[in-house]
């Protein structure tokens, strides 16, 4: 009998001990279908396609800096500066068009955050693409020259909207989450390193027939950009001449309402939207009253149509206007589009070549060649149906700066990062905006990164 | 090694239990060798004959059952004693000696307090006992509540649990924290919820708008349905729970079969509700003051762009808003209806139940559920093998709008606003001057969800004290959300760019468990020894599809996914999950004096990476009964009760996301890849340790209880999202943080029967929580990404505020201090800390029963601190934002002219967000929200039915019940329990409901 019950016993324990032996394995679960390991990645062709894809779309993502909405450097620059107005229901936009930002503004937060984050998925695939061996080696190097153009897309608007940055070039977190702010002269001198790399690198052609993916030009377009910035006058008009003398690819539309249409001439890089239109027409154009409109929260301040001439074209066509019962509202209207389902017709510029005429017209006058300066300035005048400016000495540089204010309005923050670059800031917004200090002419470290980085300090004034 | 380990353990358990109880079957069998003689009798109660009594020898397995007419007979030894048992009545022993006929009667069990036995997951304890701490609320105490959510019946019934339920929207998650916030995280605080057995995700469920808390998991089932729910809180309840325990452990048990007549239970009520509160806001003359004085302040024109409420609206209009649009009249209904009954070996409860809720909102909104469920019990006439298996099934379908700005527009809105609606009955849009708050109904969300939930326990008893017992599980949720986005939500002057749209959420939660598990009992002269050792295996899938649509042509066919010119699929994923282990718990207890509990269990998830996969939990929980120490009843002979009580041990919590252990890609919508998640393979277990010690007190034969406890839990190696700079592409990543949380304090929990009478009884019980949250360790706190967000020493749930200075009477402007004179304001100015935690808080429950009238009621007490009007409003006075401009009528205290001393700043729409905003970060904004809630008053009437055993109507009561009736407080927000000032939430109903209980 004893025996017996013995055996059932053992039994039991058989049974416990298998279980308890097969457990290890029991608690391995497949790999996700929603996501995929990094060092996948870049251990396939097609796959480092797609990462590299994917910076480009997330570009042009609503939230991100690039991407033309509520947060993107077009709008809260041009708040910032005096081009758009926010609508009274908008109080973090509003911050932005009275020069009272608050730390903790998710506005100011997002565009920051949106920055990083393409900074780091562009460090993510350098460092992908160093160790690759399934890439082929041009392509692996035109992939490099892509991504150093876009990391310097991103510091050139870090710097110049917040100052001294930190300037993170690996993906360590550990290390990153505590950087310090950088010098801006280090961190221009990097994205004069990377572009300049880059134009070893990459192709003078486009890798697709749109011009969404950076190809030579585009290096030279934001090297000149940057030269411009920092004043090395020969330099930026270099630059900007390697782009308008190629005049097989590039050519000034004729018809504004061509200018920022998909197959534009004009371009030197856009960017592919999500949908079948720009977030930038989708926000600026206005359909209903922006005084109490979620959708639509912003639009023109009414000065900027004021300072065009009656037979500016630029005026007739890159304006709309919104008519309630108590006041007309003007909108920008470069991008037609407001919402369609079908395929997009229009891209969203980020370079363009009107902006090298105006580049190497500014540059050419501070190194002396003047008839240079208002020959570039010129052929932007004709296209928009005006007489040919004659002007001389310093009244062609007060051109310039009007001509750059009239062609580039709402596009990309020009404006404020101009005014701020010409130290006319002060002056202009000063008279302009009842709150306005000179501290003003940087956007705050958002209160988040300053509670999470011990070693941020925040910006003068915030 | 640690396999090994475990493993050898498990063994050497095994081999003490078989070794301990070996002699006790050999001197079993060897009696039988005896002669017998043969004893018959009949057994009754005071009804008559009671069919199927289990009649047994003491000390002996073997034993017979009564006939359906109450006979038995058996065979036994003349110094034998027989023993007589039935479910619900008091065992009787009768030495047999010369008897051959011996009749029974047996009466009804009356359980004393201590005597009822609690439920510890794995294992039962009488209360007595218990070495550990868990309490419990029974189907009696909480079924009357016309409440959906199970566990929000539970508010101010325990000490040491804080059951919140942020907004008052029906199936809205409650926020159950039991002994304080143990994580760093938010959501990594969740109890284990076990449901007979089988774990259910305690996580609340994604939802949206109102429901942006997330939804309840448990919503679906019915109160009706539940016999009892226990929380364990300490170490020794907890540890068995392992991994998962860490936040304690929510036990709801269902209803069982009962044998016996077969009954017919039928409860009916219906009720009416409103909010339980309303928010003073300005009226039109006082509104448009302030809006002229801003104004005039800013000097600024008004003009239709910047003030439409004063150049475009109506000035004669003064509307309620809060009336207008959350103020309709809320009906519930319940419906329920159950049969249960069975033989002596079989037995079964079928039931199902109906409830309905509308809101209070203008409009066809609702929440409904409908539930059924079944149970059913069966064990063989050895009482060798047992089967019980039950199911639920449940449905409940939510109707909403997904907008979550209707309570905080609707407080805030002008008091001149327009007219909602044209003359023509379309919505108004007033020329496009507001946002019809109308509009954000339209946009109309139906949630469904269903649930499954299967479980069967087979046991086996082998041999004497010996059972092998497989508990099953399958348990499956799936909840639909649909939000509808039409054009008619829209201002017509934009539709030409807007489509008819909608999106889709869909979940499924689904999950098996398998638990073998071998139990133990002996009891040997002094020592009785329960134990039990197990294997748990689960296997979870979680999968959710996020889906958006639009271009429909018909309003009538949106979400249709056929009538869609364009489908896109956001989210669409599967996430498993796969636990193990292995667990175990001895029990000792000598002479009901001495009592100790070891419990252990070693845990295995798939959150981890490969390595960090395993960990080991165990505690050790002793009692002393000291009552029986003779020299106390000789000495001391009012304290009829009298437990000294610890418990030490460890718990852990693995409530992270899954694959949080590697650094990933994420699809984007057009086909790029993107980098989605920063991952670290290092981090492992969350390890709470817990400390108790407590003593209960039980006076005049125990009709006054009294338990006292104290603990300490220290949760370490803390699993958190680690907040990151954004500079490093990320906000967070998993890690473990060396940091250590505390929670400590004191539960007191007293009840009392206070007169007895033949016909009257009143008994009152009261709870006190005394709860302490601290962040004790944080080594180089200064060096990490939390340096501004907690400081050490103070509480997790502490606010850090600008001290504020004021109006200045010459500006007019609030001001605060700048500490370090830099010229801005940052953290480094916040140099005063509040703590948000609750200081203490507790129940106070009467009962009182005269003849057949039966009233109870409970108030819920909290002292706590809360946050004003500036935080509520979120707009400076004076300005109209974009959720509106009105204000509460402390406002009109504002500054006027330089010299005015007051503590409201002027009227300003351009100049105030600043100052405003600060000194909504000031201690200015910190209030006493302390509140005291008449929580549930309910009256009953028992029908004077005569007691005859076969009259159609057993019983009848007819009750009045009343829920939150009445809160006492100076806060003036929505609802004091939701201390963070948000205007956001809906505050609870109060409801008047009225009905019946019948069993047939």
């Amino acid at each position: 009998m004893n025996t017996l019950y013995k055996l059932q016993l053992l039994f039991y324990l058989g049974i416990v001990g298998t279980l308890i032996t097969g457990c290890e394995e029991y608690v391995a679960i497949d790999s996700s279908n929603s996501s995929i390991v990094s060092e996948d990645i870049f251990e396939s062709a097609t796959l480092t396609e797609a990462a590299i894809d994917g910076i480009y779309q997330q570009l042009a993502n609503l939230n991100s800096f690039a991407g033309g909405s509520q947060s993107s450097v077009t709008v809260l620059a041009g708040l910032a500066a005096d081009e758009l107005v926010a609508s009274p229901y908008s109080p973090t936009l509003g911050q932005f068009r009275d020069n009272e930002i608050l730390t903790s503004n998710g506005m100011n937060y997002t565009l920051w955050s949106s920055l990083y984050s393409i900074i780091y998925a562009t460090n993510a695939a350098l460092e992908g693409l160093e160790n690759t061996t399934v890439v082929n080696e041009t392509l692996a190097l035109q992939y490099q020259g892509e991504l150093q153009v876009i990391r310097t897309f991103c510091y050139f608007y870090l710097v110049h909207l917040y100052g001294d940055i930190p300037l993170i070039l690996s993906t360590d977190y550990t290390e990153n989450a505590l950087a310090t702010r950088t010098d801006s002269a280090l961190v221009v001198a990097q994205m004069e390193t990377d572009l300049l790399e880059a134009i070893g690198c990459l192709e003078e052609t486009y890798r697709t027939d749109t011009r969404q993916y950076c190809n030579k030009s585009v290096a030279y377009a934001l090297l000149a950009r940057v030269y411009l910035y920092t004043e090395q006058w020969d330099k930026a008009a270099l630059f900007a001449s390697a782009v308008i003398s190629n005049n097989s690819t590039y050519a000034l539309e004729e018809e504004l309402d061509q200018v920022f249409l998909k197959n534009s001439t004009e371009v030197v890089w856009h960017l592919e939207p999500n949908y079948g239109y720009t977030n930038e027409g989708n926000l600026f154009i206005l359909s209903e009253s922006p005084i109490s409109s979620y959708i639509n929260p912003v639009y023109l301040d009414e000065t900027l149509f004021g300072i065009f001439d009656v037979e500016d074209k630029r005026q007739s066509n890159w304006f709309g206007a919104f008519e309630s019962d108590a006041a007309t509202f003007y909108y920008p209207y470069k991008y037609k589009v407001q919402i369609t389902t079908g395929e997009a017709t229009e891209y969203s510029v980020v370079l363009r070549l009107a902006e090298l005429y105006l580049i190497r017209a500014e540059a050419n006058y501070h190194t002396g060649d003047r008839t240079s300066a208002l020959e570039d300035l010129n052929t932007l005048r004709l296209r928009a149906g005006l007489p040919i400016a004659t002007e001389s000495g310093a009244a062609i540089l007060t051109a310039i700066k009007t001509a750059r204010r009239k062609e580039l309005f709402t596009e990309w923050g020009h404006r404020w990062m101009d005014l701020n670059r010409w130290q006319e800031a002060d002056e202009v917004l000063g008279s302009f905006k009842e709150n306005w200090q000179s501290s003003d002419s940087l956007f705050p470290i958002p209160e988040q990164e300053i509670l999470s980085n011990p070693n941020l300090i925040p910006n003068e004034g915030y | 090694m640690k396999k090994n380990h475990v493993k050898a353990c498990l063994l050497t358990i095994l081999y003490t239990l078989l070794g301990y109880s070996a002699p006790n079957f050999i001197q079993t069998k060897q009696q039988l060798a005896q002669n017998k003689i043969l004893i018959s009798g009949t057994v009754t109660d005071e009804l008559g004959v009671l069919p199927e009594v289990t009649i047994f020898i003491k000390g002996n397995l073997e034993g017979t059952v009564a006939d359906f007419d109450g006979h038995y007979s058996i065979d036994a030894l003349p110094q034998d004693t027989l023993v007589f048992s039935y479910v619900g009545y008091t065992p009787v022993e009768i030495r047999i000696g010369s008897q051959k006929v011996i009749d029974v009667q047996l009466l009804h069990e009356v359980t004393a307090l201590l005597e009822v036995e609690v439920n510890a997951g794995y294992y039962t304890v009488k209360e007595r006992e218990q070495t550990g701490n868990i309490t419990k609320v029974t189907a009696a105490e909480i079924a009357l509540q016309p409440l959906v959510s199970p566990l929000e019946t539970l508010q101010g019934r325990m000490a040491g649990v804080v059951v919140n339920k942020p907004t008052g929207v029906a199936g809205s998650a409650p926020v159950i924290q039991i002994r304080g916030q143990n994580s760093l995280r938010s959501d990594g605080n969740y109890p284990l919820y076990i449901i007979d057995g089988v774990p259910i995700n305690s996580a609340p469920i994604s939802g949206s708008g109102l429901l942006a808390l997330g939804m309840d998991p448990l919503s679906t089932l019915g109160l009706s349905q539940i016999e009892s729910i226990e929380i364990l809180k300490d170490a020794d309840a907890t540890a068995i729970y392992g991994s998962r325990g860490a936040n304690g452990v929510v036990l709801v048990t269902t209803k069982k079969g009962k044998a016996g007549k077969t009954k017919m239970e039928v409860q009916l009520y219906t009720g009416l509700g409103q909010l339980s509160n309303t928010i003073d806001v300005l009226h039109t003359d006082q509104y448009i003051e302030m809006r002229t004085e801003a104004l005039q302040n800013d000097g600024v024109v008004p003009s239709l762009s910047n003030a439409p409420d004063l150049v475009a609206w109506d000035s004669s209009r003064d509307v309620n808003w809060q009336e207008e649009l959350m103020g309709e009249t809320v009906y519930t209904t319940n419906t329920q209806l159950s049969f249960s009954g069975g033989s002596r070996q079989t037995s079964f409860v079928l039931g199902g139940a109906f409830y309905k809720e509308t809101t209070v909102f203008p409009g066809d909104f609702g929440y409904q559920k409908t539930n059924g469920f079944i149970n059913l019990g069966h064990h063989s006439k050895d009482q060798k093998f047992h089967l019980n298996f039950s199911t639920t099934y449940g449905v409940d379908a939510n109707d909403l709008f997904y907008g979550g700005e209707i309570p905080q527009t609707t407080v805030m809105l002008a008091p001149n606003a327009p007219e909602l609606y044209t003359s023509e009955g379309d919505l108004n849009w007033e020329d496009s001057t507001w946002t019809n708050p109308l509009s954000h109904m339209r946009r109309k969300q139906n949630i469904d969800s269903y649930t499954l939930m299967a479980n069967a326990s087979i046991s086996y008893s082998f041999f004497k004290g010996f059972q092998l017992k497989t508990n099953l599980g399958f348990t499956r949720l799936n909840s639909e959300t649909l939000r509808i986005d039409p054009l008619s939500a829209y201002n017509p002057t934009v539709w030409q760019y807007v489509t008819n749209s909608s999106s889709r959420d869909v979940t499924t939660r689904q999950s098996y468990t398998l638990e073998p598990q071998l139990l133990f009992s002996q009891k040997r002269e002094k020592l009785g020894l329960d134990a039990v050792v197990g294997i748990t295996l689960q296997d979870s899938e979680n999968t959710h599809l996020v889906g958006s649509s639009d271009g429909y042509a018909e309003e009538n066919l949106i979400g249709n996914l056929a009538m869609a010119e364009n489908v896109y699929v956001s989210v669409d994923e599967k996430i498993p999950y796969k636990y193990q282990a292995v667990f175990g718990r001895i029990g000792l207890n000598w002479e009901g004096k001495y009592l100790l509990n070891l419990t252990g269990r070693r845990d295995g998830s798939s959150r981890f990476a490969p390595k960090n996969r395993f960990a080991n939990f165990g505690a050790v929980g002793v009692a002393w009964i000291f009552s029986e120490a003779k020299f106390l009843k000789q000495h001391l002979p009012l304290v009829s009760f009298g437990k000294l009580r610890g418990s030490y041990g460890t718990t852990g919590s693995d409530q992270i996301a899954d694959y949080g252990y590697y650094n990933s890609y994420e699809a984007t919508i057009d086909g790029g890849l993107y980098p989605s998640q920063l991952g670290s393979p290092t981090y492992s277990w969350e390890v709470n340790k817990k400390l108790e010690l407590a003593m209960s007190l039980g006076f005049f034969k125990d009709r006054i209880l009294v338990n006292a406890s104290w603990y300490r839990n220290r949760s370490s190696n803390q699993l958190v999202g680690y907040y990151l700079p954004a500079i490093t592409g990320f906000t967070s990543i998993q890690a473990n943080q060396n940091a250590t949380v505390e929670n400590r304090g004191w539960e007191l929990e007293f009840t009392s029967q206070n007169i007895k009478t033949n016909d009257f009884e009143w008994r009152t019980s009261f709870n006190l929580s005394l709860p302490k949250n601290e962040l004790i360790d944080f080594p180089n706190i200064a060096q990490s990404s939390y340096a501004n967000t907690y400081q050490v020493g103070t509480s997790l749930n502490s606010t850090r505020l600008y001290e504020s200075l004021g109006v200045n009477s010459e500006t007019g402007f609030y001001e605060v201090k700048d500490v370090n004179e830099d010229g801005s304001f940052s953290i480094d100015d916040k140099i005063i800390t509040k703590d948000m935690n609750r200081q203490y808080y507790g129940g106070f429950q009467n009962t009182f029963d005269w003849g057949n009238f039966h009233f109870d009621f409970l108030l819920e007490y909290v002292k706590q601190l809360g946050r004003n009007h500036l935080v509520s409003f979120e707009t400076a006075p004076g300005r109209l934002g974009i959720i509106g401009g009105n204000q509460s009528p402390v406002v009109l205290e504002r500054w006027q002219n330089p010299g005015d001393i007051t503590d409201v700043q002027q009227f300003s729409s351009y100049n105030s967000y600043t100052p405003y905003s600060r000194i909504a970060q000031s201690d200015l904004s910190i209030i006493d929200s302390s509140y005291l809630r008449l929580k549930t008053a309910s009256l009953s009437y028992q029908l004077p039915l005569r007691k005859v055993s076969d009259a159609f109507i057993q019983q009848c009561r007819i009750f009045f019940h009343g829920q939150n009736l009445w809160t006492g407080t100076k806060d003036k927000g929505w609802n004091p329990a939701n201390n963070s000032g948000s205007l956001a939430t809906l505050p609870p109903l109060r409801t008047f409901t009225l009905g019946v209980q019948l069993t047939l």
